[in-house]
């Protein structure tokens, strides 16, 4: 089905960014693509869909035959009833005002009557358990959804193969676990599926076959299976060193006492209560829309309680503005790109503080050698890393140099390598003082980080105390609020 | 690539109707300046034709959200077509801001004037004081509009 | 008004806006604009257009101080009736049209696909924009940035504004991706949505048409 041999490629003004890659793929396989971040994944997507060399300049080296034709000499609009491609960016993927529309317009593009579009979205939306949502925007739809609904809108095509990008990008595991039986089920019915992801770890079982790609190159070709004994070279999961556990002190510093919270009619959050004691690494863990982001947003006045209220060393916040309390508590949001706005990093880091009048010079040197900053100093915030924008925006609040650090979804989007990273980085902090707060689903990492954890399930408290003492508890898996333990021997 | 530039396009739009209820408040008057803003980005990114497509369809759709009037239609394309055309001929942001003030702030209000009266054009006075009215938004936007492309140069996200 | 073609719609709404145009004498701009404020409760659309209304009254006002300085009260009424009507009509022509009507219509008429698309997928972002700008402001807001509307937070304009346009140039260049994967490029595309027009649809625009002559020959002539 895909050929690809000895394929070079590289975008106009790069770098080689694959260097080498020979691929077959047979009809009615199931290909897991792994590798960190930059690594050429979303590259190697785009040459077996054509996008590369039609739509992207640059050099392509090598041979691409796909169901048998030269990518060559047919057209991107060709090429898409063989290989239908799910971009990572759902936001981009779903541009059609309805859900009916986003099907329709690739069966609109290829010309098919009107009559025959109308059975064939049917058809889809009843196979994929979509046929409620027709007539919803995409604004409206939740992440797991809006990945249902960007399969459908390429299926429809029947292509024979399905390529995904990141399909399970920022997905907590129930709406994971519901997109992996959709694409198990795609597979039985002999077509066959490519999945793109950061993160293999998990998802192993799923797949025939497995590629690791590293900076364009391959680290791993062959069996998920055998992979075990590669594993010393491939870091499929981040593994975080064990941190000793300081004692919380004794002084509460941030608390929400009775908080409720509602959108119009919509009930968001309901009678939170929660006390975070001077010195304590504590996680809010929960599902999507469970209201992590909502909560964290009182805590420096960016959201007012409908009732209840939120105390900073048992002081009303209601009185103060988000930019008041932004020399207290240090919120720093999932997406790095929401901040940048001058085009050299050190201006970026300075503007907080001066903002705040608090500009102290030892202080920005420490933050600067705490997250590595030296050579990126000068750079435009705008060109760098994933990993590095991280870094950047997580200094860029240190640098106010707050009591109470807060992190929303601080792993999304990063890499394993990232990860770990970024989990040092949390344990340089330690010996800092400063209190941390981390809303995330990403478990592993909460466990790595924390001491403690408040989990939350649609707008409640469910529960409140170790990571060893919640992992896995039956009663917090029955109600979803936790996902079940996986077997912890396979990793 | 006429993909790339209709997906310009279509954001831009979206940029222009979801920023159109900002302002910056002026002594009593106050400065819209997203719709002139997008002009002169839409001028210099893509085009004369592109920008008055631009300005005519966030007019339109501003129309249907009820977030505008029908006077955006005349205040927006006329400003869009000279500043693209200024940009196309000399290759400077600066003319085609300026396309964008003589546009919008000068031909845009004539044209809303007319509209408004068409059998009373005789009146200078009148004009140029809707004029000056227009003018605040227009000046304040173009400015901002080319501050954005001089930052997004820098920044290495957009090369002329 | 549900159930006509969108042709239809888009015709007689031009017809109605025009019929508003030409009115000039002051008895008839009353009638209309007593028909008007009579049609909005009637069409559903009164709690809208009050909503709307703040965007009427600057340029309402405007037009009639500038009308009473340098004319009389009697000429800046008229005039500020007339664009009163003006907007108005206008504001109920586009309440009853959606965008995949009037992309729709547009393109049968001769104008190209690609204005269509970006009037409908325009459409579509809006709401994401929004939200984007608030997550900017949220996160700006939290550094310390005041990003409020004051005459004094001017300079940090542009910490709301780069964010947003880098975030929308990424976005715009995944878009065209996905655009072009899924065949926008190509000629012959076919429509999902059929329109036809009645018989009963064309007597009605060219008995509209008819009317909007007379009446325009009785207002001027
Ligand atoms: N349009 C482009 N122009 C120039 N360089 C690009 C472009 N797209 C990607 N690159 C570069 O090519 C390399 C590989 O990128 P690619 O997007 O394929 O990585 P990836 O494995 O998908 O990473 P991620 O997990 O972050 O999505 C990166 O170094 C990236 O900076
Ligand atoms: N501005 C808003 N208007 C309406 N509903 C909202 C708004 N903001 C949040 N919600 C709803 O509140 C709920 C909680 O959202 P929130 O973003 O806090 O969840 P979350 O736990 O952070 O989820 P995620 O893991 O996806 O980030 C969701 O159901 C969401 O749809
Ligand atoms: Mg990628
Ligand atoms: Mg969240």
């Amino acid at each position: 089905m895909i050929r690809l041999s000895a394929i070079r490629y590289r975008y106009p003004k790069t770098g080689w960014v694959l260097k080498g890659l020979d691929l077959s793929v047979d009809h009615g396989d199931y290909l897991l693509v792994g590798g960190g971040n930059g690594s050429g994944k979303s590259t190697l997507g785009y040459i077996c869909n054509g996008l590369i060399p039609h739509y992207f300049d640059g050099t392509l080296q090598g041979s691409v035959t796909v169901a048998g034709l030269d990518t060559r000499e047919q057209k991107v609009s060709d090429l898409l009833v063989h290989v239908g491609l799910v971009l990572q960016n759902a936001d981009a993927q779903l541009f059609n005002s309805t859900v009916e529309d986003e099907i329709a317009f690739g069966l609109e593009s290829l010309g098919v009557p009107a009559s025959e579009i109308a059975e064939r979205i049917r058809e889809i939306s009843i196979s994929l358990g979509l046929d409620h949502l027709l007539n919803r925007s995409p604004v409206t739809l939740s992440g797991g959804e809006k990945r249902l609904v960007a399969i459908a809108s390429v299926l429809c095509l029947n292509p024979s193969i399905l390529l995904l990008d990141e399909p399970y990008g920022d997905l907590d595991w129930s709406a994971s676990k519901k997109v992996r039986q959709t694409l198990l089920r795609i597979n039985q019915t002999g077509k066959t599926i490519i999945v793109i992801e950061q993160l293999l770890g998990n998802l192993l079982e799923d797949g025939a076959g497995c590629l690791i790609l590293d900076q364009g190159n391959v680290l791993y070709q062959g069996m998920p299976q055998h992979i075990d004994q590669a594993l010393t070279r491939i870091r499929l999961l981040p593994q975080y060193s064990r941190r000793d556990s300081k004692p919380a002190g004794r002084e509460t510093i941030l608390s929400a006492q009775d908080l409720s919270f509602r959108i119009g009619e919509k009930q968001i959050l309901t009678s939170v209560s929660i006390d975070l004691r001077k010195g304590e690494k504590v996680a809010l863990i929960g599902r999507n829309g469970s209201g992590k982001t909502t909560l964290l947003k009182h805590f420096n006045g960016l959201l007012r309680p409908s009732a209840g209220k939120v105390t900073f060393l048992g002081e009303n916040v209601a009185g103060k503005s988000p930019s008041e309390m932004a020399a207290h508590v240090g919120l720093s949001f999932q997406n790095p790109n929401d901040q940048f706005f001058k085009y050299r990093v050190k201006d970026e880091i300075l503007v907080g503080p001066q903002k705040l009048g608090k500009l102290r010079h030892e202080w920005i040197h420490e933050v600067w050698q705490i997250f590595d900053l030296h050579g990126l100093l000068k750079r435009s915030p705008y060109r760098l890393s994933e990993g590095e924008k991280k870094r950047v925006s997580l200094a860029s609040i240190l640098a106010m140099n707050p009591q109470v650090l807060v992190l929303d979804e601080p792993t999304s989007g990063q890499d394993v390598r990232l990860r770990e990273t970024l989990a040092t980085l949390l344990a340089k902090l330690e010996n800092l003082d400063f209190t941390l707060l981390i809303a995330t689903h990403d478990l592993e990492f909460a466990r790595a980080v924390t001491d403690r954890w408040i989990v939350l399930h649609q707008g409640r408290v469910v529960a409140d105390g170790t990571p060893e003492a919640l992992w896995g508890d039956d009663g917090l898996v029955h109600l979803g609020a936790l996902p079940p333990p996986r077997d912890e021997t396979k990793h | 690539m006429k993909t790339k530039e209709v997906a310009r396009a279509v954001i831009l739009v979206a940029v222009a109707v979801a920023l159109s209820p900002f302002f910056i408040p002026v002594g009593i008057s106050k400065c819209f300046p997203a719709q002139h803003m997008v002009n002169v980005l839409g001028a210099v990114m893509l085009g004369p034709g592109y920008a008055v497509a631009i300005a005519t369809i966030a007019a339109i759709i501003r129309n249907i959200l009820g977030l505008g009037t029908l006077l955006a239609f005349p205040g927006g394309m006329i400003g869009a077509l000279l500043a693209g055309l200024a940009y196309k001929i000399s290759k400077n942001i600066y003319l085609a801001g300026l396309g964008e003030i003589v546009g919008t702030g000068l031909l845009g209000s004539l044209a809303s004037v007319w509209i408004v009266a068409p059998l009373f054009m005789g009146k200078t006075m009148a004009l140029a004081t809707l004029m000056i009215a227009f003018s605040v938004s227009t000046i304040g936007g173009t400015i901002i509009g080319v501050i954005a492309l001089h930052l997004l140069r820098k920044g290495g996200i957009w090369e002329p | 008004m549900k159930g006509l073609d969108p042709r239809t719609k888009l015709a007689l709404g031009l017809m109605a806006v025009a019929a508003v145009f030409v009115a000039s004498k002051p008895e008839t701009l009353v009638v209309e604009s007593i028909i008007l404020l009579a049609a909005l409760p009637i069409l559903g659309m009164g709690k809208d257009w009050v909503h709307s209304f703040r965007y009427f009254w600057p340029m309402l006002g405007l037009v009639f101080v500038i009308a009473f300085f340098s004319f009389n009260l009697q000429l800046a009424l008229l005039l500020t009736i007339r664009l009163f009507n003006l907007l108005t009509v206008s504001f109920v022509f586009f309440r009853t049209i959606s965008p995949e009507e009037m992309g729709a219509t547009l393109n049968k008429l001769g104008v190209p696909y690609s204005f269509a698309f970006i009037l409908t997928t325009a459409m579509r972002y809006v709401p994401l924009i929004k939200q984007k700008i608030r997550h900017i402001i949220d996160a700006q807001s939290s550094r310390g940035i005041d990003l409020r509307p004051r005459l004094r937070n001017v300079g940090n304009f542009m910490a709301l504004l780069m964010p947003l346009l880098v975030q929308s140039f990424v976005l715009s260049d995944e878009l065209a991706l996905a655009m072009e994967s899924r065949g926008f490029g190509r000629e012959d595309r076919s429509s999902r949505r059929q329109y036809n027009l009645t018989f009963w649809e064309c007597v009605l625009m060219v008995g509209a048409l008819v009317l909007l002559v007379i009446f325009a020959w009785w207002e001027r002539g």
